[in-house]
């Protein structure tokens, strides 16, 4: 569906006050000495010699990492208490059968600076916080916040719900989102933490270019502290296009507490001491950390070391065959268990999840409903997010529960943002209830949700439609040999679809997020 | 001047889009004008936009406007008589007042009339069905070159917006003046663009309210359909030839009818991300002049089409774009250049 014309018209004007206007693009840099001692004497500690190839100190490498960076990144409820003491909690349980394996002097610098993150931590939170709070309040319009990470993201949206500015302040948490929220009107894009992180972030320099290059709102704003700020974030921008020489576009206006800066080889440290790959570590996939939400999935295998989850309760996947009487290829449903077999072809979302790619096609159809729908559900997510920080997730579980929620085990998978919203009905109004909401909200915000629901049902079908009008007849032949291949459809929320014929489903299950092709590095038996 | 457009889909309100569209209008007339000059060295442009809707319209019509102006016409004219020593097999083009036929000459005859001079009667295909026409009332004859579309055109019939009226002897219906069917019959190929066909196809049933078209429509207000000249490659409808369409899937194979008529045209216009990932390394375009609309507000497609176009770019050298242009992209919009 094209754009309106109105709304390209922002655009371009969005952009044109951006390059006319100085600061309307800055990073603020202020001093935090608590966090500038805890960075430190973690970057000292993730640096010492001989110890961290070690496979046996991976996990706690990995928790220190994650402390490193969310000690200048974080935005959490209650400044981030219960995370913080949910998660140093972890680090000194994960320490402690291994100090007789690492030097004396690491374990007791380490037990130093635990000692000095538990106690400082909120207050380092606190600070962050404030500082993006003011570059909010400098404008008038609508903020959105864009984390470097999921998890940073989930928490975002709960302090944001604490502070109750849900209705002017949006987080996201998926970038995929950047393509229907074009349709929004943003005054300030905020990103807490400096270029340089975004940019070092695999990948992210295409969701970077969206948000700055598009005229996505008049005004970008950085935030972070001095220690996590670099010479290089002046030039960021134009390392965002490698090999094309970038003018026309704003100066970065940078407001620092000190001009102190940290140089080129510091910040090559400091992203190396922060990076965070896919990692599968004793309480989950890394990548349940990240964003939440892993189901128990069994696999169906694809060849090419890929495979695609799915949730043990599915009904229907998506296949693509031909009629045999007409000789037309279409996108059927199979079931994934009793119907599915060796050598169907699937049809799989490649880069997200399918449910994420009709999503966005119904918002692109649903036109102001969806941003009433959409502010309603980051409210109802907000503030679930909130209670899971308040009480920890065994209390809401169980609280849950006893309201009466049937599948209550599920209120980790409702903050994913591929979820709509809870399966069953009921439990979406006792849910609602719980966090809140008035019999009239709760009515509207089910309301608003079934549309959705409905218009992602027809976005299905119609992205069902273009993949078989999108081949050609090399894809064609491809297929009918037994090849994988790949579609995108630019029209259907930047869908990536790969089409693979089926090898083999797992029996065993595997925590993962489900919808979502996903690399098999290893099958467990165990 | 401002220019307004509308979706009458969207049910929504004229609206004044001048400071862009303009911008990109004037991109398509330098381009259409400069693909002629021997020291325009420019064969790759990367056009980074916001959003792609109505990038390529304004561009089209930039090319449409040029055309018009410069009065260029491909083909040779010749008179009815020469058709008796032409090939058969070659593509001639016969105009009366408002009907304009493009055939395959399979014969050409003189016949005798009553008059004394004899007619010429034509025997030619139309996409494989023999007609036979004589020429006695033909106001031009063209010889065209391999590949024009073939077909037969009623241009006298007045349409209005996407629908066609149905020609009346009516008195009381409008015909088109001399430079209407000059618009509509002009075979001056500008652009070859190839995009995603429903997406296209919405923004060519846009209308339009552009004051500098009422010289030629005695209305200012048309479709974008109307006012770009686009007709689709692989289905020709109308009996202008000045910019072509055609979906990403249905890129035509060499040696094909729909080949050669790209080969006709100034320049091939890659209409958004998805266009840009699957045809940059096209082997035909490495001597055409090739002009890719990338939309960076499509974050993964724009990261795909990026890197086909640069990996299309080996032995290109990188120019100035703008200074060669002469042409200041608005904010926004970032342009860049290369020559071979």
């Amino acid at each position: 569906m094209s754009m309106p014309a109105s709304r390209l018209n922002a655009l371009y004007q969005n952009a044109k006050f951006a390059l006319e206007n100085q600061a309307s693009w800055t990073l603020r840099s202020y001093s935090s000495p608590t966090g500038l001692k805890i960075n430190d004497e973690l970057k000292a500690a993730l640096f010492v010699e001989g110890v961290w190839s070690d496979e046996k100190f991976s996990e706690l490498r990995t928790l220190l990492r994650i402390t490193k960076t969310y000690n200048r990144a974080l935005l959490a409820p209650n400044n981030g208490e219960q995370f913080w003491s949910e998660h140093y909690d972890k680090i000194l349980s994960t320490l402690k059968p291994l100090k007789n394996y690492l030097p004396p002097q690491l374990v007791s610098s380490l037990e130093e600076t635990l000692d000095t993150g538990k106690n400082g931590a909120t207050d380092v939170t606190a600070l962050h916080a404030a500082e993006v709070l003011r570059l909010v309040g400098g404008v008038e319009g609508r903020v959105l916040i864009v984390p470097e990470r999921p998890k940073l993201g989930h928490l975002a949206r709960g302090w944001i719900s604490e502070i109750q500015l849900d209705e002017s302040v949006h987080v996201l948490t998926d970038m995929a989102d950047i393509r229907a929220r074009l349709f929004d009107d943003y005054d300030l894009v905020l990103m807490p933490g400096s270029p340089t992180h975004y940019i070092f972030r695999p990948n992210f320099d295409i969701y970077l270019r969206a948000l700055l290059f598009s005229g996505f709102a008049r005004k970008v704003g950085f935030v972070s502290p001095s220690w996590a700020t670099y010479k290089q974030d002046t030039h960021f921008a134009h390392k965002l296009l490698p090999g094309l020489t970038v003018s026309g576009i704003p100066e970065l206006y940078i407001e620092a507490d000190t001009s102190d800066s940290v140089d080129m080889d510091s910040a090559e440290q400091d992203l190396e001491s922060e990076d965070l790959p896919n990692y599968v570590y004793k309480f989950g996939h890394f990548e349940s950390f990240e964003s939440g939400g892993d189901q128990e999935c069994r696999l169906i295998l694809l060849g090419g070391g890929r495979a695609y989850p799915v949730e043990e309760d599915a009904k229907r996947v998506s296949v693509f065959e031909r009629n045999e009487s007409t000789g037309e290829w279409r996108v059927t449903n199979k079931h994934p268990f009793k119907e599915l077999e060796p050598g169907d072809i699937l049809v799989a979302n490649k880069d997200r999840s399918e449910k994420q790619a009709n999503r966005d096609r119904a918002a692109l159809e649903m036109g102001q409903s969806y941003f009433q729908f959409e502010t309603a559900q980051a409210k109802w997510k907000g503030r679930l997010e909130a209670k899971l920080q308040e009480i920890g997730i065994s209390n809401l579980e169980v609280t849950l529960r006893d309201a009466g929620v049937s599948k209550y085990g599920r209120v980790r998978h409702w903050l994913a943002d591929e979820a709509i919203q809870p399966g069953v009905p009921r439990d979406f109004e006792i849910t609602l209830r719980y966090l809140g909401f008035d019999q009239e909200e709760v009515s509207s915000v089910m309301a608003l949700a079934r549309k959705f629901d409905g218009h992602t049902s027809t976005a299905a079908k119609s992205a069902s439609l273009a993949i078989s009008k999108t081949l050609d007849e090399d894809d064609f032949l491809k297929l009918e040999s037994g090849q994988a291949i790949e579609v995108h459809l630019d029209d259907f929320g930047d869908a990536s679809y790969l089409l693979a014929p089926v090898q083999s489903i797992t029996e065993i299950e595997t925590l993962t997020k489900a919808s979502q092709i996903r690399r098999v590095i290893r099958i467990s038996e165990d | 001047m401002q220019i307004h457009i509308r979706d009458p889909k969207l049910d929504e309100p004229w609206t004044d889009v001048s400071t862009w569209f303009k911008a990109y209008i004037e991109l398509g007339i330098r381009l259409s004008k400069l693909a002629k000059s021997p020291s325009f060295k420019v064969s790759k442009l990367l056009l980074m936009v916001p959003k792609r809707e109505f990038v390529t319209a304004a561009i089209a019509l930039g090319f449409s406007i040029d055309k018009w102006l410069s009065g260029e016409q491909i083909g040779q004219e010749i008179r009815p008589e020469q058709l008796l020593n032409t090939a058969a097999g070659s593509m001639v083009r016969l105009k009366w007042r408002g009907i304009v036929w493009d055939v395959v000459l399979q014969s050409a005859i003189e016949k005798p009339n009553k008059t004394g001079s004899p007619d010429i009667e034509v025997q030619g295909r139309i996409d494989g069905r023999l007609q036979s026409l004589n020429l006695r009332t033909v106001m031009n004859v063209y010889l065209m070159p391999e590949g024009f579309p073939e077909g037969k055109h009623d241009v006298l019939t007045v349409t209005r917006g996407a629908s066609l009226v149905v020609k009346s002897k009516s008195a009381d219906l409008h015909t088109k003046n001399s430079d209407q069917l000059k618009w509509e019959t002009q075979a001056s190929p500008g652009l070859a663009i190839f995009g995603d066909v429903g997406h296209f196809q919405d923004q060519l049933e846009s209308q339009i309210e552009y004051p500098v078209l009422d010289r030629i429509f005695q209305t200012e207000r048309l479709t974008i359909g109307e006012v770009t000249r686009v007709d689709y490659l692989s289905d020709d409808k109308f009996a202008h030839f000045v910019n072509l369409f055609e979906q990403v899937s249905n890129f035509p194979k060499p040696g094909t009818k729909g080949y050669q008529k790209i080969g006709h045209c100034d320049w091939v216009l890659l209409d958004g991300n998805n266009a840009t990932a699957k045809l940059s390394a096209k082997e035909l375009f490495l001597d055409k002049r090739v002009i890719s609309v990338v939309e960076v507000g499509v974050p993964r497609s724009q990261g795909r089409a990026l890197e086909a176009f640069m990996g299309s770019l080996n032995d290109f050298m990188a120019i100035d774009a703008t200074q060669q242009l002469s042409w200041t992209p608005p904010p926004g919009t970032f342009i860049w250049g290369w020559s071979n």
